[in-house]
């Protein structure tokens, strides 16, 4: 199980960080999804966790939007502090020119960007399909919809990805 | 059929799509490789704290069941229980026989009875006193 956990925690954290955009609540989701997994479905093959620990994952950030939707209904005159995206540091050892770093980075940089202002679903399905590789029939049972609005929101936000992408300026395909 | 430009048009959109996707993806992992060491260390901590809350809720979960197993299984308990509800058993049943009421003492029945017998009779103490001598009489 801590060799699985591993292996997942940074792919879970970003998602629950894009989903988020805070740090320490993407922090809190991850934990209480590992405790569930760890609590009631340690006994399961093991084949079974990665679904079981995304479903879990995705009922709490579902969870959690629902409990800001209130916070945010009760309290509307207070604003929270809108944390960074966590910064990264590029890996310097590259042989390309100067210049198409720069664009490289620019580019990978405006694709989180974007990523961030999809829309909770459209983002979630295309970490899930696209980044995670699981199926169209995996990802509707994790997201708890139907595989055809997976389709829809998997193809509304690589479109919508790409529409962004695009209008970036000196940013070519 | 389709147009082979409008064929054209449908696998360039494709590609750009793939494309798009591609260079998101890339980001992501890219993101992933090089989380700094602060982010990496609260995320370990947090699977450190999941793993031992996690072991120790099933851990307790057990306990409480394999108790309750235990105790239940229990030869002495096994023994024991059916010892207790006889013993309680007999002492109900003789507390009922102790308060059963006895019957009417046969000189309440009879049709002449002496006058000076008869202020004893008005006493319900002697009455029952009497009634119960007669029942181990009897017996």
């Amino acid at each position: 199980m801590e060799a699985f956990l591993i292996d997942i925690e940074k792919r879970a954290y970003h998602m629950a960080v894009l989903a988020t955009g805070s740090h320490a609540d993407a922090l809190d989701l991850l934990q209480d999804s590992m405790i569930k997994l760890v609590t009631n479905y340690q006994d399961k093959p093991a084949k079974q966790w990665k679904p079981l620990f995304y479903k879990i994952l995705q009922n709490k950030i579902r969870d959690w939007y629902r409990h800001q939707k209130v916070k945010n209904l009760l309290f509307f005159w207070k604003t929270d502090e809108v944390e960074e995206w966590p910064p990264t540091s590029s890996d310097g050892s590259s042989l390309d020119t100067p210049e198409k770093n720069l664009t490289k980075d620019q580019q990978q940089s405006a694709a989180l960007t974007h990523l961030k202002q999809l829309s909770p679903k459209q983002q979630q399905c295309f970490l899930l399909r696209s980044w995670e590789g699981l199926s169209v029939a995996e990802t509707a049972i994790i997201m708890n919809c139907s595989q055809g609005s997976i389709k829809t929101h998997y193809f509304r936000a690589v479109t919508k990805l790409r529409a962004m992408m695009e209008d970036d300026h000196e940013i070519t395909f | 059929m389709k147009s082979p430009s409008k064929n054209k048009n449908e696998n360039i959109t494709i590609d750009l799509l793939n494309e798009s996707r591609q260079t998101a993806n890339d980001a992501l992992d890219l993101s992933a490789k090089n989380l700094p060491e602060n982010i990496l260390s609260d995320i370990a901590r947090v699977r450190t704290n999941a793993l031992n809350q996690g072991y120790a809720t099933v851990v307790s979960k057990s306990s409480i069941v394999d108790t309750w197993l235990t105790w239940l299984f229990n030869p002495m308990v096994n023994l024991g229980i059916p010892v207790v509800a006889a013993v309680i058993i007999a002492v109900l049943v003789d507390n009922a026989s102790v308060e059963s009421i006895p019957e009417l003492p046969l000189v309440m029945m009879a049709t002449e009875v002496p006058i000076e017998d008869f202020a004893l009779l008005e006493d319900l103490e002697f009455v029952t006193w009497l009634a119960e001598n007669e029942q181990s009489a009897l017996l």
